[in-house]
């Protein structure tokens, strides 16, 4: 039933994406430089603040940061506008039925072009930077699913309590300024001790996404598939009752909006 | 002839949840309080009622009788508490005020959604752009986001999508009278034709009497959401303007 509407209404949420990033890109003047420029900023200011008023060093360490935020972003930006996308797009579901889920999996894809192009731009300056690639980067692409599947899960329930609680929004700000903090988007797990690091990958999914990635692109060292997969055992559990949830209240988010 | 939709004892509510804070919502859940905000209201009372393959269907009522609830529940956008909607056909267009468009695309990028999001694939919806863009009369307008549109230019975009990718089945909420007098003389013929041919079946509300009894083959009046009268064009009209006039 979920694949047979995937099937059917992806046409769609590919060309809703498609449309909002061209929007997006007709609204400022800079157009897509904006994506790339955002990380770059938060990158100049994050490696200011924490090589020279701290004075940490890391080995790369604004490439190490501006991994992070891209890798960060596609996950932050696709819960905060899961939060009211159904109220956003309430003049559509009042004309046509179209699955709820869709308009989150459109999301995904906007974001999705967004890391793409940032990650290019990282991997080009990995090569610039003559750092060591080896064949674990291959793995960037069970990384990437797992990741992706792990956001479209998490953002089902958002979507659906944020049609119902209006305080949704606020309180996920805060939420996702607290997981940004947690994930080491600018500084090192390495500082945790051992035991407390393997904790820590069980309960900060966005943090242990990001160690990965950087691991394979800067520092050559493989996944930890064990966890990796505890991850998608996760994901496909948030996904199964996110659809169930929607599929059961959806009729009436209409009518509350 | 074969029905294209049956609607049998058809019961619609809405449970009016207003949108709740979080200290409410904390409330209901640590304390078990009930939540105050959920009334229902039955907007659909046990309607039944049946459309033939090609012909045009009249659904007349006050204001709050529950005609677009109605045609949204055929629209498949309310899914019935009780009863049932049997539709034998494929697609459905439901063409209602103010609805269907993102307003920051342009309409030409909204031609291209709605049609995908009625079932239709893209190489189709491309072959037809043209005539719609072409019927709307909206000429360089269409590259323009549809939120710098007034309000008849949106309706004329949304009733050309409509005519134009055609559905087996076609709802219109009270927009018979669409922009200009032009283009409402445009579009009354273009619908009269659609409903003499047999393969595309309509369903109006309208407060237009003499438009219905123009268009339509069957009228069904509705009442506080229960079906007062379902049947010949003349006498159902003649008997709600009796009614409303008391």
């Amino acid at each position: 039933m979920f694949l047979k509407n995937i099937k059917k209404y992806f046409p769609y949420a590919k060309h809703t994406a498609i449309s909002e990033l061209k929007s997006q890109v007709a609204e400022s003047r800079l157009g897509w430089l904006w994506w790339i420029l955002d990380p770059l900023f938060f990158m100049l200011v994050y490696t200011f603040i924490v090589q020279f008023v701290f004075g940490v060093s890391i080995e790369n360490f604004p490439l190490y940061v501006f991994l992070g935020l891209i890798i960060w972003n596609f996950f932050a930006s696709t819960i905060t506008s899961s939060v009211d996308i159904v109220r956003s797009y309430r003049a559509i579901f009042l004309k046509v039925y179209i699955p709820k889920y869709i308009l989150v999996i459109t999301q995904i894809i906007v974001n999705l072009v967004k890391m793409a192009i940032g990650l290019s731009i990282s991997l080009i300056v990995i090569i610039i930077l003559k750092i060591n690639i080896t064949i674990y980067i291959l793995n960037i692409i069970p990384i990437a699913l797992i990741y992706i599947l792990f956001t479209f899960g998490v953002a089902l329930f958002f979507a659906h309590f944020g049609v119902y609680i209006s305080d949704l929004r606020n309180v996920t700000t805060i939420l996702i300024r607290l997981l940004f903090y947690m994930s080491g988007v600018f500084y090192s797990l390495d500082r945790l001790p051992e035991n407390i690091r393997f904790i820590y990958s069980l309960i900060c999914p966005t943090g242990f996404f990001l160690q990965q990635a950087r691991n394979i692109t800067m520092y050559g060292t493989n996944v930890n598939y064990f966890i990796l997969i505890y991850w998608l055992l996760i994901s496909l559990i948030l996904i199964y009752f996110g659809l169930k949830l929607m599929n059961k209240y959806e009729s009436t988010y209409v009518k509350v909006i | 002839m074969e029905a294209i939709l049956e609607v049998e004892n058809l019961f619609i509510d809405y449970k009016i949840v207003k949108p709740i804070g979080y200290r409410q919502l904390i409330r209901s859940i640590f304390l078990k309080e009930k939540n105050k905000n959920t009334e229902i209201f039955t907007a659909i009372k046990d309607v039944s009622f049946s459309l033939e393959r090609g012909k045009c269907l009249g659904i007349v009522g006050a204001n709050g009788s529950g005609k677009s609830t109605l045609l949204r529940a055929v629209a498949d956008i309310y899914k019935p508490d009780k009863g049932e909607i049997k539709k034998n056909c494929n697609k459905t267009s439901l063409l209602s005020l103010g609805v269907g468009f993102q307003t920051r695309l342009t309409g030409r990028e909204n031609i291209l959604l709605s049609g995908l999001s009625m079932g239709f694939s893209k190489d189709e919806i491309t072959e037809l752009t043209d005539s719609i863009i072409e019927y709307s009369e909206l000429q360089e307008f269409i590259d323009k986001p549809v939120k710098t549109y007034s309000s008849g230019m949106y309706s004329k975009l949304a009733f050309s999508i409509s005519i134009m990718l055609k559905c087996d089945l076609l709802l219109i909420d009270e927009v018979l009278s669409v922009g200009d007098m032009r283009f409402r003389q445009k579009s009354f013929n273009t619908l009269k034709e659609i409903i003499n041919n047999d393969q595309q079946s309509v369903i109006i509300v309208s407060h237009a009497e003499d438009s219905l009894k123009n268009l339509c083959d069957k009228i069904l009046w509705l009442e506080k959401g229960e079906v007062k009268m379902f049947g010949d064009v003349e006498e159902v009209i003649e008997s709600y303007k009796n009614f409303m006039m008391k």
